[in-house]
């Protein structure tokens, strides 16, 4: 029998490790008016791995700046709240699940594919004149209840997966047929607890079924997911892809013109995010 | 014809030279565009985290090795797709795919 159901779900998330101590503040406070960037710089540098990480994805070719971004009130003049403040979401994730941790899940293969569908969302937004940093935080976490499940209900995962292999199916298909529920609702309910903005908790949990009113980033990370599977960036759990929903296309107007426009550029800038994935200092 | 090739570190090999600056987790350029690759320099961008890279294909691919290519990529997408034949938008984003993928091997 499976430990995790969905009665049981949310009393099991609220004995789950927060985030570090730093970030639960941040995260608190970022959608305050009186934030101030001395306040939060100021927050940041009490997290040696924080920071590491901060800097290493400003310094990542998304932003693109001429010249290194050395220090944390280097990448708070250049970036602003905003960024940051997606940043920050970003970082304390990865910091939470680090690529390069071993428990049985091909941590940096999951990673590869989270950034690439951040990278996805974050070109698709552009084209459409969307919040392209919320769409690259919201892409990278899209998955991040499977790293929950993984991490913290091994035995459960462990369940998943076999009736993955024995079904061919998608990990999400596997994960409803033996738990009832899957990673979409853990992972938002995981993000809401950890207090990540609400557009991308929404996303989280929509991005493999779209309700017949979403947000445009929920339907944006929907279809980076299916984009990053078709040019095989990383690896999600499985080796199959989901149906694109076509109204999240149609609602975008997205056609397939400008997603053939986008796969190029997606491609590059995937070339060059492997600097993600090191293991941040401190 | 020279083309670009987007890889994976692990398909890398030594004499293949880089078609895009890499740079570390500071920011600062690691390889430039034009490195030739060597035994060493590989070995040292697995252990930097280096995922990806974009080479220079050497020299033009023969006709046979374009064929084989071009299988190679359909039979991935036919494998990623495998339970999508009834699905008219996703034969469509198949195609988009494919011919996106085959591209750089014209």
């Amino acid at each position: 029998m499976p430990s995790l159901n969905l009665n049981n779900l949310d009393q099991k998330i609220l004995q789950l490790p927060t985030l570090s101590v730093v970030v639960t503040r941040l995260l608190e406070l970022l959608g305050h008016e009186d934030l101030t960037m001395v306040n939060l710089m100021s927050m940041v540098s009490e997290d040696q791995a924080l920071a590491a990480r901060i800097l290493q994805i400003a310094n990542s070719p998304f932003y693109g700046f001429s010249r290194h971004v050395g220090s944390l009130q280097d990448a708070g003049t250049l970036l602003g709240i905003h960024t940051l403040g997606n940043i920050i979401t970003a970082a304390g994730v990865m910091n939470h699940f680090p690529p390069n941790s071993d428990d049985g899940f091909d941590r940096l293969s999951f990673w590869q594919h989270a950034i690439g569908v951040g990278i996805c969302a974050r070109v698709l937004a552009r084209h459409k004149g969307l919040d392209i940093e919320m769409a690259f935080t919201a892409g990278l976490l899209h998955d991040m209840g499977k790293l929950v499940l993984a991490s913290y209900f091994a035995d459960d995962f462990a369940a998943v997966l076999v009736w993955r292999d024995e079904h061919n199916c998608l990990l999400h298909d596997a994960e409803q047929a033996v738990l009832g529920l899957n990673h979409t609702l853990i992972g938002a309910r995981v993000a809401q607890r950890w207090r990540l903005p609400e557009p991308v908790v929404n996303a989280i949990q929509y991005h493999h079924s779209l309700p017949e009113i979403a947000t445009p980033l929920s339907e944006l990370v929907h279809i980076a997911d299916i984009l990053a599977r078709g040019l095989d960036i990383g690896h999600g759990g499985d080796d199959l892809i989901p149906v694109l929903q076509t109204r999240a296309l149609q609602r975008l107007s997205l056609d397939w013109q400008t997603i053939r426009a986008c796969l190029g550029e997606i491609e590059d800038l995937n070339a060059a995010a492997g600097v993600l994935l090191k293991q941040g200092k401190g | 014809m020279k083309d670009k090739q987007h890889i994976k570190l692990e398909q890398a090999e030594p004499d293949m030279t880089l078609a895009q600056d890499l740079l570390d987790t500071e920011g600062h350029c690691l390889m430039a565009t034009g490195t030739l690759l060597t035994g060493d320099t590989l070995a040292s961008l697995q252990r930097r985290g280096i995922c990806n890279l974009v080479v220079w294909g050497t020299e033009a691919l023969s006709p046979q090795e374009i064929a084989e290519q071009r299988i190679a990529v359909q039979a991935q997408l036919d494998q990623r797709f495998r339970q999508m034949e009834q699905e008219p938008t996703m034969q469509t984003l198949k195609a988009v795919l494919l011919a996106h993928r085959l591209e750089g091997l014209e």
